[in-house]
């Protein structure tokens, strides 16, 4: 694995007696990352720690290798890190290109760098034909896309993407995730997207950090997360599909039929390696087998369920 | 490779970033361009302030043009015995009344009203509606700090109050030099340029320091400008309750009294019935200016770092 792109260390925000984060010890290796939990389980909350808008009451952080508490290392940090917040947060008065040039010229970019870069990120979320347009005559989608244009405008190299599909129709939503999966797949771009979503995390990312009530409840890859003890796999069986049937009970497996030729199969094993002997033993082939995983979403569920602790 | 919806690709940036020391002034000149978007207040507010400097100005013009025709040569082996005593009346009058540093100091008691206007309304807002859209998150997710924040967004003030005092009273100052006979005003009275360079940085220092105090602590900027005209009409009149009743050096309670003693002071025509003297008007304004700062510092923490 390649060094860790955000790496915690018992890090801790009290806000009076309220625990927002509890001690979260974790390190993100880049690449595209889901910071899942519920309304309140502390995402935004860790995002402006890491951004260092937020003093942490305990513990440390490092993102790209900055300390965040650290006046000078905070401002070499976020030339370096692309930040689209949750909120309406555009700046009023002025319209697209203006927002975008703006904050590429504060992040440290020469004015003629800044208005060039402000059109080719514009362009690349679709803006193009909006950019002279105010604000005021956005639409969410569009003000959505406007947020991600102005965190990629200095082009850093991790992205901490606050809930970026809030608010929008199915089209917007699906554009947006398209743009953050080019963004985390092709572009190779880390980024932490911080979503209650669980199919935009899915669809998106690779890694994922579920949190909860200021806790962390579990953390991995979706690949391994997904992954349960006991598969069932649905196989397409050509040849003697009864004698193949006949055998799978007689050595004990649950089955349904689900088609002419296919069944559904609950295994033990994780790759299902002996329904191939057992099918050749009986005179037929497996000639397709595709393991079917439980959903983020039971994970989820079935993560939340398992480490509920009573709130502080 | 693009995303699927589209065809436009991501192209990476390939230039640097700069770690420039001047790192607030994007913040001032995306704000100056985003407030001169407002054509209609720029007319209103800064038309009437134009027009009183033109008149200045060709008053100066008519004081020098009068004073070389009354002294010019052969001037007087016209006049008869009443034409001399009433020219005699006029360049007294004309001392008197039209002399260009007096002229200095009530224009810039005058312009005070209309740059106060001025930057309250263009600078009003910089605090509380970046705080009200929530665009304070993404400027302190960039590599500037509080002081840089506040720098960019002072300038922006500045600039506004600037042009409502400083350039008015400079083009008085070159009206006259221009009009007067062989530069006589530039070689006399030089030291009034600095002096109202100086006067006007105060005043601007003052004004744009009030402003963004109740920027910073105002929800919106209709609460901000009621708060800066509250704050400078009502000071008058419960500081010269005070003078009267109890203390006289309470006058100084009134920014615009200590800004009068002040001016009066600059442009070296002390009057001795001001209430406040300059040193009280020096603390007054000092006392002010060091809590308007603290105010601002204090508040813009909030925005860049939460404890």
């Amino acid at each position: 694995m390649s060094e860790a792109i955000i790496v915690l260390d018992g890090l801790e925000k009290r806000y009076g007696s309220i625990r927002a984060l509890e001690g979260l010890t974790l390190e993100l290796p880049p690449g595209p990352t889901g910071l899942l939990g519920p309304n309140g389980a502390g995402k935004s909350t860790l995002i402006k720690l890491l951004l260092g808008q937020l003093e942490p009451s305990g513990g440390r952080a490092r993102i790209a290798g900055f300390d965040p508490t650290q006046r000078a290392q905070r401002l070499a940090l976020r030339r370096k890190v692309g930040y689209m917040p949750e909120s309406d947060c555009l700046i009023p008065r002025m319209n697209g290109v203006e927002i975008v040039t703006a904050l590429g010229r504060l992040t440290g970019m020469t004015a003629r760098d800044a208005m060039t870069r402000a059109h080719e990120v514009l362009d690349y979320v679709e803006l193009e034909e909006a950019r002279y347009r105010g604000l005021d005559e956005y639409s969410t989608g569009m003000k959505q896309r406007l947020k991600l244009a102005q965190a990629l405008v200095h082009d850093p190299e991790l992205l901490l993407l606050d809930e970026p599909t809030n608010g929008l129709d199915p089209k917007g939503r699906k554009h947006m995730l398209e743009l953050v999966h080019d963004l985390g797949h092709a572009q190779g771009k880390s980024l932490l997207l911080c979503s209650h979503l669980l199919p935009d995390v899915e669809r998106t990312c690779e890694h994922i950090v579920m949190i909860d009530k200021g806790r962390i409840r579990s953390e991995g890859s979706i690949e391994e997360l997904t992954r349960s003890e006991a598969n069932w796999v649905e196989v397409e069986v050509e040849g003697d599909l009864a004698a193949f049937q006949a055998r799978l009970g007689t050595e004990g497996y649950e089955l349904e039929a689900t088609g002419p030729q296919r069944l559904r199969v609950k295994v033990m094993e994780p790759d299902g390696d002996r329904l191939f002997e057992l099918a050749g033993s009986c005179g037929a082939i497996v000639s397709e087998l595709s393991i079917e995983r439980s959903s983020l979403e039971d994970v989820f569920l079935e993560t939340l369920a398992r480490t509920e602790v009573p709130a502080t | 490779m693009s995303a699927e919806t589209h065809l436009e690709v991501y192209r990476p940036f390939l230039g640097k970033l700069r770690d420039d020391p001047l790192r607030f002034w994007p913040l001032t000149t995306t704000g100056l361009r985003t407030a001169l978007k407002q054509r209609r207040a720029l007319f209103i507010l800064y038309l009437p302030a134009l027009i009183v400097t033109v008149v200045v100005c060709f008053v100066v013009y008519v004081k020098f043009t009068a004073e070389g025709m009354l002294h010019g040569e052969g001037a007087d082996e016209k006049l008869d015995f009443q034409g001399q005593l009433v020219k005699g009346m006029v360049l007294a009058q004309a001392e008197q009344l039209l002399n260009v540093v007096s002229l200095i100091l009530e224009f810039s008691k005058g312009m005070g009203g209309f740059a106060l206007l001025a930057v309250t309304w263009f600078a009003s807002g910089l605090f509380c509606e970046d705080k009200k859209a929530g665009a304070h998150q993404l400027y302190f997710a960039r590599p500037i700090t509080r002081l840089d924040y506040f720098l960019g967004k002072f300038l922006i003030a500045a600039f506004f109050a600037a042009w409502a005092m400083l350039v008015p009273l400079l083009s008085v100052c070159i009206a006259a030099t221009f009009c007067s006979p062989e530069w006589s005003f530039l070689k006399q009275e030089w030291d009034v340029f600095f002096r109202v360079i100086a006067f006007s940085c105060l005043w601007t220092v003052v004004a744009s320091s009030l402003v963004l105090t109740a920027s910073a602590l105002a929800s919106r900027k209709s609460f901000a400008l009621l708060g800066v005209f509250g704050f400078v009409m009502i000071s008058v009149p419960i500081a010269a309750t005070l003078g009267e009743f109890v203390d006289k050096r309470l006058f100084a309670l009134a920014l615009l009294i200590d800004l009068d003693a002040l001016a009066q002071e600059f442009f070296g025509r002390t009057d001795t019935e001001n209430p406040v003297s300059l040193s009280g008007a020096l603390v007054a304004v000092s006392a002010l200016l060091a809590i308007c700062w603290s105010v601002i510092w204090l508040r813009l923490r909030r925005l860049e770092v939460v404890a």
